[in-house]
């Protein structure tokens, strides 16, 4: 079997894929900086070096495929804001956001659409892809026919809809993406037959949703049986509600299987158990579990007699983890599996547990308002959605520098200035009269949109040798050093970005270059968007530094009008706005040519030029050079 | 680990964990290479040799005369570069048997061969990334700084082109002849070059390299200016052996009362820094104990850092930066107990390594110090305050530059 850490799996699945449409990840805690050292570049297929490489990298991928991860907002994460990713918190009144799961879509060398689907008990935390030990499931989803296929439909578009900011646009948004592209699977019922092929042997499992599947777990893997399991074994670290939950499963005979804490005591204590039936409820140890790892995996053993399940993903045996829609938001993969790969048990005396489990050991409190914050680079707006519990009033939002505003219930558009990179909120409000203060990070949408670098930014004629396909100066080749800096902090370096040095010869051809790129490109909407708005090469990124061009306007109003040419072309994916824009900048250029030709003309007494005229001779003479010099490359 | 076809339990990964690739775990590297800044401000630490800037601006100064005559590798200045960096190493070992700049393991591997250039062999480049481990990523920031280069347009400041034009070995005949196998080796062969020492080409590489032609106007730039970074040199040179906070203090007497607060920041930085890495050092080592026993054997007093913190506080301005936030972080260390010290170094551990994408070295875990490095326990001196040292602040480089800057004489 290929693949023993996540990372690992992950790589081998994404390596089959030719291209990849988009990226969905969830997560209870996240480390965003872990995200974007490791996960991101996982789960597009990224392979460096170094980490200066990865980034590199991740920056161009990132340009190109919507990737989401949505979190819960309880356990406060802060963003940077460095990355082109949608990070989504989730907020859900009195439970949590916990599922753990990594959609990847893509089509592989024949065309054919796949949806790799991993499902485990592992955060996006360095402890949960790296050292803890998880469980971790995988099956890729083909047709229609398949259950994880309505399953996962409909859990995106739960994803898509569970915070209501009415943003319409929705071309980068992944999870809406995610579920368009399994809405445009086929409904064969044959699948392929590719012994070789990672999906092989990964297509019959059944993916669980709480929002989706809303009798719990049990339920769901008992299915239409009639007769109850004839036994349970569950593997969790955390427990909760012991009793009930093992009546929920109803099997004839149930084996607990806590976790080691770090102390070495058991995740089971002794008041877990006390009162339960010891006939039918046993206890035992994991046999691998000698304390050096935290064994977090949640693994559900489930035996029917003639046949036996395993379930792996993310429910803690607990009342919130197994009760589905009115328990926490949760993910599960069940296979019919013997189970024989889960680590063997030996009996344990319940004198050996402690005899009740800390208090400050639980998860944190769940988020106490149903709140979020977003900026809309396409709309350039704030938007919000306050779902008020009863008894909270009075609610104001702050952003530093950017937004300070009271706020209702319901769904809300304001324009506005964009908030600075990973930014935060504070919202101030009262709950039965008390003053209550929540802080979040505030997310961004419609990326493609964003005015942002991402990356090192690129000067103008660096930019211009990207389009003409050389290799790019800011390429590190293949070394292990860091040339931006001294050492692991050193500090970034950047170069000169202006537009007023360059050759017009050069941009002429790099334009047609990249004319033709775009062209190459008309079937593949992502390169396109890329190339068009977001690559840190873009178009749009040419049109920013021509815009910030102060000295040679001449230079800066030729540009622009090149590019809002090469946009027009494109209006389907530049979109309207992006075309307002650029053409309101390429007609504040000319004005600015205008009144320096005027100034000058003014200054030679004998001319009787038109500043007008002069210009528009001009232009026609450029437009003439430049077919003459397109016939010639013909 | 197990596995089933679809189900696993993850094995540890030890690439995210980070245990092959782990430097600087306290990240103090951001904190005092700022302070060094306010000493000398254009060297690194990789920077010890001043042939390599003058060989970084003899490349440079070849390119531009090269470009307008290719208009077909215009903008090429990095690739071109590798390559008269691979003809200076290649050609100078040949002749001399020794390449003190990197890349001397692939430099002496093809000893006796006829030297060669390439950018489309990656058997000949100098080094497994050259462009990212060699002069070019290492030197060039520091070239820049100096305002050897000009940062807006990445070709020779106008000083230093003068001073390339005027201080040089006049082979023409051996320039035009490296320029052609250069411009050969740009389109993708495999170039040989001369290999006789009555060669012009080599001649013009290995006098370039011996004798530094820039050296007084690389001793202008990197050693005598700024005033302090001048002072510092010509003590340095004087010295056999180096002892940082002996040196220090007694520059800090010696100097102007204006250089005096720089050199007195640098001290109460590293009075905090030295001792804190220490700590880190020594939990790692106690690893699998509890963190409230194994306090209680700390061989620091935290009162004795008190006063140091409080003057590490006021050691200077650190900017808006990484530096800033470590500052920030080392400036909230507790020094209640030597429990409360050690929680404390840990979780500004902890921090660092969040912030790095990276698993920390050592956490508490349930009151449990556990750590997957294998370090040694410092020995106690490490902990005294005020007397252990453990970072450069760039001292050595500028030792080195300034005494081979020194030592290079006329042929």
């Amino acid at each position: 079997m290929s693949g023993a850490t996540i990372r690992e799996r992950i790589e081998t699945a994404v390596d089959y894929l030719a291209e990849i449409d988009n990226v969905v990840l969830t997560t209870f805690n996240v480390n965003p900086e872990f995200v974007e050292a490791y996960a991101l570049p996982t789960v597009l297929g990224i392979w460096g070096p170094t980490a200066t490489h990865r980034k590199l990298e991740l920056h161009d991928r990132l340009a190109e495929v919507p990737v989401a991860v949505f979190y819960d907002p309880a356990t406060g994460p802060r963003f940077s804001g460095q990355f082109r990713y949608e990070a989504r918190p989730v907020p859900m009144r009195g439970r949590h956001f916990h599922p753990k799961i990594v959609a990847i879509s893509g089509r592989d060398d024949l065309e054919r659409r796949w949806t790799y689907l991993g499902v485990g008990s592992a955060n996006l935390t360095v402890d949960g892809w790296a050292r803890n030990a998880e469980s971790y499931g995988e099956v890729w989803i083909h047709t229609e026919k398949q259950q994880p296929w309505g399953a996962l439909l409909e859990f995106s578009r739960w994803l898509t809809g569970v915070a209501r900011l009415g943003d319409g646009n929705r071309s980068s948004d992944a999870s809406w993406r995610l579920g368009n592209w399994l809405e445009g699977m086929t409904d064969l019922k044959r699948r392929p037959e590719e012994p070789d092929a990672p999906w092989s042997g990964r297509l019959r499992g059944k993916a669980y949703f709480s929002m989706v599947h809303r009798d719990g777990l049990a339920r769901f893997i008992q299915g239409r049986r009639k007769r109850p399991p004839s036994q349970v074994v569950a593997y969790s670290p955390y427990w909760a509600d012991v009793e009930s939950q093992t009546r929920r499963f109803g099997a004839d005979s149930t084996v607990l299987a806590p976790a080691r804490r770090p102390d070495q005591r058991f995740g089971l204590a002794q008041a877990d158990v006390a009162g339960l039936d010891a006939e039918a409820i046993e206890v035992m140890r994991n046999d691998a579990d000698d304390g050096t790892r935290f064994w977090h995996l949640k693994a559900y053993q489930v035996d029917f007699g003639a046949s036996a399940f395993v379930a792996v993903g993310s429910c803690n045996f607990s009342a919130a983890g197994l009760r589905g829609a009115n328990g926490n938001a949760e993910a599960m993969l069940v296979m019919e599996d013997d189970g024989a790969w889960l680590p063997s048990l030996a009996p344990v005396d319940l004198v050996n547990l402690p005899p009740a489990n800390d208090e400050d050991e639980g998860p944190p409190e769940p988020c106490p308002v149903m709140f979020v914050l977003a900026w809309d680079w396409a709309k350039h707006a704030w938007r919000w959605w306050l779902d008020a519990s009863a008894g909270q009033d009075c609610f104001r939002v702050q952003v530093a520098e950017s937004l300070d505003v009271a706020v209702s219930s319901g769904t809300v558009e304001l324009p506005g200035e964009p908030p600075p990179r990973g930014a935060m909120f504070r919202l101030d409000y009262t709950e039965r009269g008390e003053p209550r203060r929540w802080h979040g990070c505030v997310l961004e949408i419609n990326l493609e949109h964003s005015a942002r670098t991402y990356g090192r930014p690129l000067t103008a004629s660096e930019l211009l040798e990207s389009w003409r396909g050389r290799a790019p100066t800011w390429d590190l080749g293949n070394g292990e050093g860091d040339v931006w800096g001294d050492g692991l902090d050193g500090e970034a370096v950047e170069g000169p970005t202006g537009i007023g040095t360059v050759n017009l010869y050069d941009l002429y051809r790099a334009v047609r270059r990249r004319s033709e790129e775009l062209e190459a490109a008309s079937d593949k909407p992502n390169l396109l968007r890329a190339l068009l708005l977001t690559s840190g090469d873009s178009v749009m990124a040419l049109v920013r530094l021509a815009r910030a061009e102060t000295k040679n306007s001449t230079v800066a109003y030729l540009v622009l009008r090149e590019l809002l040419s090469m946009l027009r072309r494109w209006r389907s994916v530049a979109g309207p706005g992006v075309l307002v824009e650029v053409g309101d900048a390429t007609e504040a250029a000319r004005r600015t040519v205008l009144d320096n030709l005027e100034l000058e003309l003014t200054g030679h007494s004998d001319s009787s030029a038109q500043p007008d005229a002069v210009l528009e001779w001009f232009e026609r003479r450029l437009a003439a050079a430049s077919r003459r010099s397109r016939d010639e490359a013909i | 680990m197990s596995t089933s076809h679809a189900f696993m339990i993850s094995a540890e990964d030890p690439e995210i964990i980070g245990s092959a690739n782990r430097a600087d775990g306290m990240g103090t590297l951001a904190i005092w290479s700022t302070r060094a800044r306010d000493l000398i401000p254009h060297l690194t630490e990789q920077t010890m040799e001043p042939r390599g800037f003058q060989i970084l601006c003899e490349a440079i100064w070849l390119w531009e005369q090269y470009e307008p005559k290719h208009p077909e590798h215009a903008g090429q200045l990095d690739r071109f570069f590798l390559l008269i960096e691979q003809a200076f190493g290649r050609v100078v070992f040949e002749q001399t048997d020794q390449w003190v700049l990197p890349g001397s393991r692939r430099v002496r591997a093809r000893a006796g061969q006829v030297p060669e250039i390439s950018l489309s062999d990656a058997s000949l480049h100098l080094l497994g990334g050259q462009k990212a481990n060699g002069l070019w990523g290492l030197y060039r920031g520091a070239a820049m700084r100096g305002g050897l280069i000009d940062d807006s347009t990445g070709l020779l400041s106008e000083p230093t082109r003068t001073a390339c034009e005027t201080n040089r070995f006049r082979y023409p005949k051996g320039v035009r002849k490296l320029l052609k196998r250069v411009a050969s080796a740009m389109n993708g062969d495999t170039v040989q070059l001369d290999s006789h020492s009555s060669s012009h080409l080599v001649r013009y590489l290995t006098e370039t390299f011996e004798y530094i032609p820039m050296r007084v106007h690389l001793a202008e730039v990197l050693v005598e200016n700024p005033d302090l970074n001048h002072r510092l040199a010509k003590e340095l040179r004087r010295r056999k052996r180096l002892s940082h906070r002996d040196f220090l203090v007694q520059q800090q007497r010696k100097l102007p009362v204006e250089h005096q607060q720089a050199v007195e920041n640098v001290i109460r930085c590293e009075n905090v820094l030295s001792v804190v890495e220490s700590m880190f050092e020594w939990l790692c080592a106690n690893r699998g104990l509890q963190v409230d026993s194994v306090a209680t054997k700390l061989p620091l007093d935290p009162s004795r850092l008190v006063p140091a913190l409080a003057e590490f506080t006021n050691s200077g301005l650190y900017g808006s930066g990484v530096a800033a936030e470590r500052f920030k972080l080392y400036c909230a260390i507790e020094t209640g107990s030597r429990a409360a010290l050690a929680r404390s170094v840990l979780e500004l551990h902890r921090v660092i390594s969040e912030a790095r994408g990276r698993a920390p070295w050592v956490w508490d875990e349930d009151g449990i110090v556990r750590s997957d490095v294998d370090l040694d326990l410092p020995p106690d001196a490490a902990f005294e305050v005020g007397v252990h040292w453990r970072n450069d602040y760039y001292l050595r480089p500028l030792k080195s530059v300034a005494t081979l800057l020194e030592e290079a004489v006329e042929p």
